[in-house]
């Protein structure tokens, strides 16, 4: 089966399966989270086209609302895709310290 | 900043607009923000909007729905009774409703032509008027402004109707006989 395009939101899917791998979170801890680990501020849109895009997928799913807020969860499809996400990225880092190596070579 | 996720599909409002209108609340809204929520828009229209279950459910009640009048309208054409004012039964049901439409409901005449008897080389009709055309070696009938149209054969399959629907003009090939027809008002 192919693999899903996420185009523009690929990496930003990628930050939000991390941040729920961790625990369920609603839309704006989700937002607070990624920019602690990574660095980086997701906007409203971008989350949201994210969030929509993965719970299509059945990677993530929605919990019962929380006061005014409603939190998602990753689920066992969506670990597994983070699994295998995370082992290609180990797999390119490794490939690119060894040839970074080789770039800083005296 | 409600105004901004009007953008949106109703459907993908539905389901999230709740939830970003809350986080609106707790951070601050920027150019960046605001840009980011067009493209959100537009990326949602292409891929939310066309794929979300409840925007399929909705495609596929309207494709039921065109296609039960569609059939509706089939049966309604395929079952309607015959015409039968002077006319030997035309085969085809559909004819009954260009019958009606080109004479208005009033009686038609008929034009009998046949390539066993004289064939005249041109001919002149009213509009409206039934040809009866009978020729066991074919017959050809050709116009470029549906001054003619081929309405159907009797039961028996010997007689070709042509209904003279529009002023112009038209061929009809009896065997080697061709008569150039004149539809007039």
């Amino acid at each position: 089966m192919e693999a899903p395009n996420h185009g523009r939101f690929a990496s930003a899917s990628f930050l939000v399966l991390a941040s729920l791998a961790d625990s369920p979170k609603h839309g704006y801890a989700m937002m607070q989270d990624i920019r602690s680990f990574s660095g980086t501020q997701l906007e409203p849109g971008t989350l949201y086209g994210c969030i929509a895009r993965l719970e299509r997928l059945g990677w993530i799913e929605v919990l019962p609302m929380e006061g005014r807020r409603r939190p998602y969860q990753v689920t066992t499809a969506g670990a597994a895709e983070f699994r295998r996400h995370v082992v290609t990225l180990n797999h390119v880092i490794r490939v690119s310290r060894a040839r970074l190596a080789t770039l800083e070579a005296p | 900043m409600r105004w901004l996720l009007y953008l949106y599909p109703v459907v993908w409002r539905r389901r999230y607009e709740d939830e970003m209108l809350d986080i609106f609340e707790d951070t601050s809204i920027t150019a960046g923000t605001v840009a980011d929520l067009v493209f959100g828009a537009v990326d949602a229209h292409l891929h939310y909007a066309a794929r979300s279950k409840e925007a399929i459910r909705m495609a596929r009640r309207r494709f039921v729905l065109a296609s039960l009048g569609a059939l509706a309208l089939v049966a309604v054409i395929k079952f309607l009774p015959p015409y039968s004012s002077g006319v030997s039964s035309v085969s085809s049901s559909a004819s009954f409703i260009l019958l009606g439409k080109a004479e208005g409901g009033r009686a038609l005449s008929i034009h009998h032509l046949s390539c066993a008897g004289q064939v005249p080389s041109t001919l002149t009709v009213k509009r409206g008027t039934l040809l009866a055309i009978t020729c066991p070696m074919g017959v050809r009938v050709s116009s470029t402004t549906h001054a003619l149209i081929n309405v159907g054969r009797s039961s028996h399959g010997q007689t070709l109707y042509v209904l003279a629907y529009k002023t112009g003009h038209g061929t009809i090939q009896l065997d080697r006989f061709t008569v150039t027809v004149t539809v007039r008002h």
